[in-house]
């Protein structure tokens, strides 16, 4: 035990003998919660330009207050999808034109006369839309418009139908009977597959601080690379000749978890920092794990190499490999067989779902124990070819 | 001066030869990493995020298909509403439901409970669908769903009230007039119209597709990326040569008249040179299996091989700019470990902020600004106007500034660690000059 914890000390002294370990640390919380502050400016995945207005001869009639409305709804809760207002229909347009904008919304200057049609079962259009290409997400966000819409159009099918049904309805009445809940309960309730932690609502977080725990899982492998390439070549210059292959073996673990160890607590930092990480307990159980799996996985790589070049050409197509096979940006579902053998695959998905957790400490468990069979089966192997250990 | 210069050169020789000694080394992961990057590629734009979401989103729809009023809605949302161009909406078992959710088939599935209809009809609202999606972390496309049905429950919500509203005010004031019966007739019908005006709601908007005009499409668009990815990746390989300093040696060639700078120029213009004569055989790469794929890139004319090399010019000005300021990275982190991490996380950092992986139009405005100013955003502009045929002088310009501001500043970091390594030496230096 003490010579583990003496070979540990002097692992992390060396690590940390120059400036430029502990900045790099430093640089981790750094960077995400710069992330962090750069997320909370107004953004979207989808830009909409919005006109309230139609050119010069709606300046003196002002801004139609029913669409001042629409336009309150769709800015109300926070979304993906980014609304600027623009003072007229050539500016809106001219916005999508030159890519300020993914779309031009503009409402029509009879917005409520063709609103109290439609609701008459006689739809008519209520905005032109402008886009450069009709895709998914834009039907989407149409969707969205409809929503913002729908409460101008439903009060017009409630006085519509009752008129036609019962003669028109008194103010006071549409004012009191229209706003009757018929119920507190809402009709749809959100859930979250196999989650530890249910959301209180469907949506969560800021979708561009999404990826940061992704990137942290890979830099962390890059630390155990980086850590292993370190190891290999002390070794080379002959740093651990007094060391049997056991003790060499201990030593690349001293190399790899150390610097894992330290990538990881630095990053749990940058997880709490940007308010994505959820329970302390589960998010340090996980990087645990996960990092047991690495630092594992790492030795396994640079016992079947050998050499800290190789180890260095692995490295950035190991990075794209983890980026393409995890949920870092998108999930593929291409390569689902190779993906699990990738400790970031099961950290990613643990944090959402109980079922990966368990893949996890099986993959951590299943690579450490591939790791220490590795070393005991080549320090046999030095011993049979009669090779100095 | 000229024992400089040939000095000069002969370490750049050096350079080259040391460089060479890693040749098959560095030959074997620009293949490995052009073929990761190709390999992600093909993923993506396969993928149903990267096929220019024409494709829809998938939900699975969990219920008892015996019920008929969930049968006819199901077939009206199918094959009346206009979503179904967007959104598409797939009947499954629950343990189908929950499988193909965890393999990424779909993006969520809904679950609608025996008796909802009628909790509905009676307004007890005590038997609620429930939306069951994966993490939000997983996608935008998630995200946008989770968004739409956020919408939808309200807008559910909303209407069943006005329904109620309006049997109520039948109830209060023209309870002779209609029985109960009739009243909640009255309660269908009034469904039933607000159901034809979501079904229509298509019909409320004009569509006008515009085209791409000047800016690139999708596939353009994140052609340059890969390429950028590429790039700053590149540099990871080159660490057994520029991770580990050694001062000694810089010190050595300080005293043979090669100043730091000199030194620097001469490492730097071996390093870039060798990532620029392995970017043609990735780019041709590239166009190759574009050309297999069949994937149509509309930027792109009949042979995507030559497309993708005419990028090559444009080339040449990014990797000035990424490897210097990559060179700077090594120079300024020593070490194998800070040294490859450094990489690493710049690598990656710049990669996210300059739209390698999300587009840049998802970053705010001003962040979209800074990032473009960077080598990275700089040599994804390049990139960029060639593509689209713009010239660009302004991206080039900014290009070779950073190139050899980079250049200065890892100059100025060698003669600092070398003044701090041996102040002695040139405190020798100038005594004996006196």
């Amino acid at each position: 035990m003490k010579i583990w914890l003496t070979r540990l000390f002097l692992t992390n002294k060396r690590l940390f003998r120059t400036y430029s370990f502990l900045v790099l640390l430093l640089m981790i919380p750094l960077t995400a919660v710069s992330l962090s502050f750069i997320s909370t400016a107004d953004k979207g995945v989808v830009t909409i330009a919005v006109s309230a207005k139609d050119g010069e001869e709606s300046s003196q009639k002002g801004t139609d207050p029913a669409v001042g409305d629409v336009l309150k709804r769709l800015k109300e809760h926070t979304s993906i999808i980014r609304f600027l207002e623009k003072q007229s229909a050539e500016e809106a347009i001219r916005a999508a034109a030159r890519g300020q904008a993914d779309a031009a919304w503009v409402f029509s200057p009879d917005y409520n006369a063709a609103l109290a049609l439609s609701a008459e079962g006689r739809p008519q259009i209520i905005a032109e839309v402008y886009t450069k290409e009709d895709t998914v997400f834009m039907r989407l966000a149409r969707e969205k418009l409809f929503a913002a819409v729908y409460p101008d159009l439903s009060r017009r099918i409630f006085r519509s139908f009752i008129a036609g049904t019962m003669g028109e309805i008194p103010d006071d009445d549409f004012l009191k009977y229209y706003s009757l809940e018929a119920s507190e309960k809402s009709l749809v309730r959100f859930s979250f597959t196999d989650s530890v932690f249910q959301p209180e609502a469907a949506v969560r977080g800021d979708y561009l601080l999404f990826p940061v725990r992704g990137l942290l899982s890979v830099l962390i492998f890059a630390a155990g690379i980086a850590a292993a390439v370190f190891y290999a070549q002390d070794e080379k210059n002959g740093c651990f000749t007094w060391l049997s292959g056991t003790g060499k073996h201990s030593m690349l673990l001293c190399y790899t978890g150390s610097a894992v160890f330290w990538t990881g607590a630095f990053s749990l930092l940058a997880l709490k920092l940007t308010g994505t990480s959820v329970s302390a307990l589960y998010e340090l159980l996980l990087m645990l794990l996960y990092g047991v799996s690495v630092t594992a996985l790492c030795g396994i790589l640079l016992k079947i190499l050998r050499k800290a070049e190789y180890l260095t050409i692995l490295l950035p197509a190991a990075i794209l490999l983890i980026l393409a096979l995890c949920p870092v940006f998108l999930n593929f579902r291409t390569f689902r067989v190779f993906s699990r053998l990738l400790p970031a695959f099961h950290y990613l998905h643990a944090v959402g779902s109980a079922g990966y957790a368990r893949s996890l400490l099986l993959t951590a468990v299943g690579y450490a124990f591939a790791d220490l069979a590795a070393a005991w089966l080549l320090s046999k192997l030095h011993i049979l070819s009669g090779r100095k250990i | 001066m000229r024992g400089s210069a040939s000095g000069l050169l002969t370490y750049f020789r050096l350079q080259g030869k040391r460089i060479l000694r890693l040749l098959p080394a560095i030959l074997l992961v620009t293949a490995v990493l052009a073929g990761a990057v190709l390999l992600v590629g093909r993923s993506f734009f396969l993928s149903d995020a990267g096929s220019d979401s024409r494709k829809s989103v998938r939900i699975g729809i969990v219920g008892d298909y015996d019920d008929p009023m969930l049968s006819l809605a199901l077939t009206a949302l199918k094959n009346l509403d206009t979503s179904r161009f967007a959104v598409s909406l797939e009947p499954m078992e629950e343990n189908a439901a929950v499988s193909n959710l965890r393999q990424g088939k779909l993006q969520a599935y809904i679950v609608i409970p025996e008796g909802f209809y009628d909790s509905v009809n009676y307004y007890r609202n005590d038997v609620q669908i429930t939306y069951v999606s994966t993490d939000g972390a997983v996608g935008i496309g998630t995200v946008m769903i989770n968004e739409i049905a956020q919408a939808v429950g309200a807008l559910l919500l909303e209407s069943e009230n006005a329904v109620f509203g309006m049997q109520s005010y039948a109830s209060d004031h023209f309870s002779d007039r209609f029985t109960p019966q009739e009243i909640s007739d009255l309660g269908v019908q009034m469904t039933m119209r607000y159901g034809s005006a979501v079904f229509s709601r298509d019909a409320l908007f004009r569509i006008h597709e515009t085209g791409l005009a000047d800016s690139l499409s999708f596939r353009g668009y994140y052609i340059c990326a890969f390429i950028l990815l590429f790039l700053l990746l590149s540099a990871i390989p080159f660490s057994p040569l520029h991770a580990d300093r050694d001062d000694s040696l810089f010190r050595l060639l300080r005293l043979r008249g090669i100043s730091p700078l000199a030194q620097v120029f001469a490492e730097y213009l071996a390093f870039a040179f060798t990532v620029l004569l392995f970017m043609l055989p990735a780019l041709a790469a590239g166009g190759l299996l574009i050309g297999a794929a069949g994937l149509s890139v509309p930027e792109f004319g009949a042979s995507a091989v030559r497309e993708m090399l005419s990028l090559f010019p444009a080339c040449v000005f990014a990797v000035l700019t990424v490897c210097g300021f990559q060179f700077l990275l090594y120079e300024v982190f020593s070490g194998a470990v800070p040294g490859i991490l450094i990489q690493v996380l710049t690598a990656l950092s710049a990669a996210y902020i300059t739209g390698c992986f999300y587009p840049a139009g998802y970053f705010p405005e001003r962040m979209q600004a800074a990032a473009e100013f960077l080598p990275a955003g700089t040599a994804r502009i390049l990139l960029e106007n060639r593509l689209l045929g713009i010239s660009g002088g302004k991206a080039v310009l900014r290009a070779l500034l950073w190139t050899l501001l980079c250049l200065l500043l890892a100059a100025l970091t060698r003669r600092i660690r070398m003044k701090a390594a041996s102040g002695l030496l040139f405190r020798d230096e100038r005594r004996s000059e006196g």
